[in-house]
């Protein structure tokens, strides 16, 4: 929010910089993120007076006279919104307008023109806070407005500005009033004194005629513990006087009528929230209750709707006319043809607005200081503010206003002396404690270990002891306090050890050269096109989403690093090797998280070199890498052929732990990558790490090796070509006894001098003993069972060199 | 007879210059083999008068030292010299950029919350977790912020049902470690959070907190300010100091939102602190009464504080990282950039 300095400056005197000003309040609690300074960029604009206009044939373009006071001048101009007696202003030769461009005289065919006339854009206005006739046309001031005078001195343009931020729990940071107050409690620290807020309040005396007779109706006083209504007769809705609107400029309001303009201003000003009704559409009665279902309600802004006992309505006999502090109804608006009003000034409670403006799913400057709290005892001296105001700008008659009032006087707060250095560990002298209480303006009585103090009733975040502990520490500072390091027993610290595990699975993978990435978890429809995903059901979707792209919980980790992929390749990054450890979700009878990892490679593990040493990932370089993991802890798996939509149909495999399906890993199909427009290889694999977990931290018991030479025996075994390796593997070590050490398959061949349909398969065979060194004819006998078992249950023979 | 010793000792004389290894083997031989030169002057030895055979004895021997010595001599030159020659032939410009084989690394978010955890758990901190997917009552009700609480509103939340949303914070942790464990409580809580922040430089819908929390009978405000003075120095350098703003958290009482001295320019004011000196790292306070009530704590007995800073922002921060969707975006260069 934007507040005026120099508005405030008429409300109460500081001498503070703009930025000195944004430090304090700052650091009392009032969060000033800059100040914005607004400097008028035009030169020499002045007010002139419209005298006559003629039109020109032919053209679009109007001859003006104007009265600038000393002289009349001719001015050409194509705008349709001037008649005569508008005071406008005026751009004569040699001035400048904002946008820089020097004005000089203009020779229209003939016709002189001594400048221009200026709208707002030739005055480089805000268009945010303009209405939308000053928007388009010439700006017009009001009629009283002196002829001959500089522009910038009627629109108080030059300012500067605090940027204030929204403060959940205060009401009074929101309005300009509000802020003055927290000025004025800035002033009275400094100064050592007591804070005297009586001085931002103005005694108003004006005339009334007449009561307000119609009878109001407060269903629940807990809702609206206040509501009153006041008649004001024989308005004129018309613009209102240029110094409102001077004063809504200010507050970076934008001007309607002199009726809105006046309750925008008390809001914006005194931070009572306001509603005006045509008062001669009022049906009988004014109601205060809960909506029912199937009412319904035209709001200002012209939408129809849909009420639910979520809202709190003001109504009369024919329904809701207003949504009671968040807005106004259509129906009863003041229009130009309105003669006679109704003045709402009321207090609602902080939940009911907040609720019933959330259920309608809007935000309005009124819900926003109601749902902050707004003062309970403000709202009957606002409507006199608001009806002397109304009665000058529009000319009305107000009446004595009808007053509903549930009002209970605000419960004092006590304070434990010992409480404070408790919670702060300071012990703070009861002479400061009145201090800082003073400063604030709070009233208190002393006792012999407490204070029982009563904070001013615009202070609805003052509602228990914390609360004034915390005032406490404002007063005095917050970095006036001293640190300490906390005290207690020692305990041993530990991660849970199910982030142990996450840790040193992580820096595992690393030493397998893996580069870590972290991926946003949220995704698109298109992911799943991409990888032709179509468990949808199991899919968690937002009920709000930020963007169509990040509409689902993504359900495994491929898509999103993909995408890294993706990304990389685009920046000449070609070799590629990443894992991700980050949680899927899915939608089983609850939402379940799952912890996954995956595993994506492309390219080489070297880059291009002049030796030409190359090594490119393949899908069994990732399977090593899963194999490396799991031997890394000890966790028995098998891979089995299978086939995935997003996979290369034979060069893909589902990794299993007891019979349990726990990931799978495979060549990405050239569908997908087309899809993305890669060219080279991709190789991805995952599991659910939450399979490993209890295999992590068993502790290592050392095993003997032998210390006798070991027996290498190389052997080729033929078999048929569609044999899988995994057999001829389990042939062998179902037949040679654990003296077998190792086995290498170090060569497959296939073609002559082999009958076709047959290959090769070549092992390295590794025998030792723990207790003695083995015999040739030890070995000569494994090799004959192998034989034997290799031709039983692989059909293989083996070769004889 | 004593002319052909002469002639022979000229002759190798010239023959031994400029020989290759091979040569002077082949010299060898032709002087000192079986058939060589010296060789057959033993032969012509037998036709010299015996009283002569002394005097010429000595002397065809001191021809055959003198050869022996001289080329043993001269193969160990050259041979000297062409195993030097044979090095020279094998060197490698050692200005050649190795070969680069690919090493692995942690993401530099990883990394700092290692970092940040190690910190804390020298301060006897244990670490926890909680779920992305949480409760509107951890996440909202139970932390003294009740439905429609204006707090709500500036805090965007993803909702998949109408009470199960993603965490906008790491502070419903808080709420599920009070209601496990009785004080004393000591804890740091790391994760991922949500928020439906429109990415920009310094906004992203997903973004990481670590959550801190002490409950105890003596903890109070001073330790707050301890402890994360104390983290932020071990974080960031001893240089840097820390700044408590009042700030409003519901969960919080005195709350504070916490600043570090701005590492960049020293405090001096710079574009990155907007001339303020100081970088905004998150929020703390004092834990709101409300929140043990909620959690079965009896606020007259103990109390504690807490505090939730941006991993991101902490990441940002140390390594001047401009814009905070790139640790999303994963672009090698820059995760190879944190050597992790
Ligand atoms: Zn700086």
């Amino acid at each position: 929010m934007l507040t005026s300095i120099k508005m405030l400056k008429n409300i109460i005197q500081f001498d503070y910089t703009p930025e000195e000003l944004g430090d304090k309040l700052s650091m009392m609690g009032l969060e000033v993120e800059g100040i914005t300074r607004v400097r008028h960029r035009f030169n020499g604009i002045i007010t002139g007076k419209v005298e006559a206009i003629h039109h020109i044939a032919n053209t679009n373009l109007n001859k003006a006279i104007i009265n600038m006071g000393n002289e009349n001048v001719q001015i050409i101009t194509a705008a349709s919104n001037l008649k005569i007696g508008d005071v406008i202003p005026v751009a004569l030769p040699h001035s400048k307008v904002a946008s820089g461009a020097d004005i000089v005289k203009k020779d229209f065919k003939g016709i002189m023109s001594s400048g221009m006339l200026c709208s707002c854009s030739e005055l480089g206005l805000d268009p945010e806070i303009l209405s939308s006739e000053e928007k388009e046309g010439i700006l017009i001031f009001p009629a009283d407005t002196p002829i001959g005078e500089k522009v910038e001195d009627i629109l108080p343009i030059d300012d500067d500005y605090l940027e204030l931020s929204l403060l959940p729990d205060r009401a009074d940071a929101f309005y300009l009033r509000g802020v003055a107050r927290w000025i004025e409690i800035v002033k009275a620290k400094e100064e050592d004194r007591r804070a005297d807020f009586s001085q931002l309040e103005e005694a108003i005396s004006f005339k009334i005629e007449g009561v307000t007779d119609i009878p109001i109706i407060i269903e629940d006083k807990e809702l609206c513990s206040f509501y009153s209504g006041r008649f004001i007769k024989d308005v004129t809705v018309t613009t209102s006087s240029l110094s409102l609107r001077q004063k809504l400029f200010m507050l970076r309001m934008r001007p309607v009528n002199n009726i809105v303009d006046v309750t925008n201003f008390v809001l914006g000003f005194y931070g009572q929230p306001l509603h005006v009704f045509d008062a001669d559409i009022i049906k009988e009665k004014i109601y205060i209750r809960p909506s029912k279902k199937g009412e319904k309600i035209q709001t200002l802004d012209e939408i129809e709707r849909n009420l639910s006992n979520a809202n709190l309505i003001i109504a009369d006999e024919s329904g809701p006319i207003a949504v009671a502090g968040v807005i106004g109804g259509f129906k009863t608006a003041v229009t130009s043809k309105t003669k006679n009003v109704l003045l709402e000034s009321a207090y609602f409670s902080p939940r009911c607005v907040a609720r019933s403006a959330r259920s309608l799913g809007i935000v309005t400057d009124a819900s926003t200081i109601f749902e902050r709290g707004a003062d309970p005892l403000f709202p009957s001296k606002a409507s006199i503010i608001a009806a002397n105001l109304i009665s000058k700008e529009a000319y009305g008659i107000p009446a004595k206003d009808n007053a509903v009032s549930y009002i209970t006087p605000k419960n004092p707060v006590n304070l434990r002396i010992a409480r404070v250095e408790k919670i702060l560990g300071e012990k703070v002298e009861r002479k400061n404690l009145r201090k800082y209480f003073s400063f604030e303006g709070f009233d208190f009585v002393e006792k012999k270990e407490h204070f029982i103090v009563t904070a001013p009733s615009f202070r609805a975040d003052i509602k228990e002891e914390i609360d004034l502990i915390e005032e406490i520490v404002r007063m005095k500072g917050y970095n006036e306090f001293g640190e300490a390091l906390i005290v207690g027993e020692l305990k041993d610290a530990k991660r849970t050890e199910y982030e142990n595990f996450i840790w040193d699975l992580k820096e595992r993978l690393v030493k397998l050269g893996l580069d870590e990435i972290q991926t946003v978890s949220l995704l698109g429809e298109s992911s799943f096109d991409l990888v032709g995903y179509t468990d949808k059901k199991k899919v968690i979707k937002l009920l709000n989403p930020l963007s169509t792209d990040m509409a689902f919980m993504r359900p495994l980790l491929l898509p999103t690093m993909l995408s890294v992929l993706e990304r990389n390749k685009k920046s000449e990054n070609v070799n590629v090797s990443i894992f991700e450890v980050g949680k899927v979700f899915c939608k089983e009878k609850l939402f379940k998280e799952t912890d996954e990892l995956g595993i994506l490679l492309s390219g080489a593990r070297t880059s291009k070199n002049y030796l030409g040493v190359h090594f490119p990932y393949s899908l069994l370089y990732l399977k090593g890498l899963f194999e490396e993991l799991f031997l890394y802890y000890d966790v028995p798996v098998t891979f089995e052929a299978e086939k995935f939509s997003f996979m290369h149909p034979y060069q893909s495999a589902g990794i299993y732990h007891k019979g349990e399906k726990i990931g799978y890993l495979g060549t990405i199909s050239t569908t997908v990558l087309n899809k993305l427009g890669l060219t080279d290889e991709v190789f991805y694999g995952t599991i659910n790490i939450e399979k490993l977990v209890k295999y992590y931290g068993v502790e290592i018991n050392f095993k003997p090796f032998s210390l006798y030479p070991s027996v290498k025996r190389d052997i080729a075994i033929i078999v048929d070509e569609d044999t899988i390796e995994k057999d001829v593997r389990n042939a062998i070590l179902s037949a040679v006894p654990r003296e077998l050490q190792k086995i290498t398959l170090f060569d497959i061949y296939k073609g002559s001098p082999l009958p076709k349909e047959k290959k090769n398969l070549a092992y390295s065979l590794e025998f030792s003993s723990v207790n003695k060194t083995l015999k040739g004819e030890e070995i000569n006998k494994f090799i004959e069972i192998l034989e034997k078992t290799l031709r039983k249950k692989v059909k293989g023979k083996l070769r004889k060199e | 007879m004593e002319d052909k010793i002469k002639q022979i000792k000229e002759e190798f004389k010239e023959k031994i210059k400029n020989k290759s290894l091979k040569e002077l083997k082949e010299l060898e031989t032709y002087f000192l083999g079986r058939k060589g030169k010296v060789s057959v002057l033993f032969q012509l030895f037998k036709t010299v008068p015996k009283e002569r055979r002394k005097h010429f004895g000595a002397k065809i021997n001191e021809l055959k030292n003198f050869i022996e010595k001289n080329i043993s001599a001269e193969i160990k030159r050259v041979e000297s010299i062409e195993a030097s020659r044979k090095l020279e032939d094998e060197k490698i410009d050692v200005t050649l950029p190795g070969i680069k084989l690919h090493t692995g690394g942690l993401h530099i978010l990883s990394q700092t919350i290692s970092h940040a955890e190690d910190i804390f758990l020298s301060m006897g901190f244990d670490v926890m977790v909680g779920p992305e997917i949480e409760e509107d009552y951890y996440n909202f009700e139970a932390l003294n912020i009740p439905e429609f609480h204006p707090a709500r509103a500036m805090q965007d939340t993803f909702y998949l049902s109408k009470k199960i949303l993603l965490r906008t914070q790491t502070s419903p942790i808080q709420v599920r470690i009070m209601e496990k464990y009785k004080p004393p409580i000591r804890i740091i809580a790391m994760g991922r959070c949500y928020r439906k922040d429109a990415p920009d430089s310094s906004h992203f819908p997903v973004f990481h907190q670590i959550e801190g929390l002490v409950i105890d009978k003596k903890v109070t405000f001073a330790n707050l300010k301890g402890t994360l003075s104390l983290f932020a120095k071990r974080m960031f350098g001893e240089a840097v100091k820390v700044r408590f703003t009042p700030s409003y958290f519901p969960f919080v009482e005195p709350g504070a939102e916490t600043s570090i001295s701005c590492v960049i320019c020293g405090g001096k004011g710079c574009s990155v602190c907007k001339n303020t000196g100081w970088l905004e790292m998150g929020g703390s306070g004092m834990v709101h009464p409300n929140v043990l009530k909620n959690v079965g704590i009896d606020p007259e007995i103990y109390q504690g504080f807490a505090f939730g800073w941006g991993i991101e922002r902490i990441a940002m921060v140390k390594h001047k990282i401009p814009d905070i969707r790139m640790f999303y975006q994963n672009d090698l260069r820059f995760l190879k950039q944190f050597r992790g």
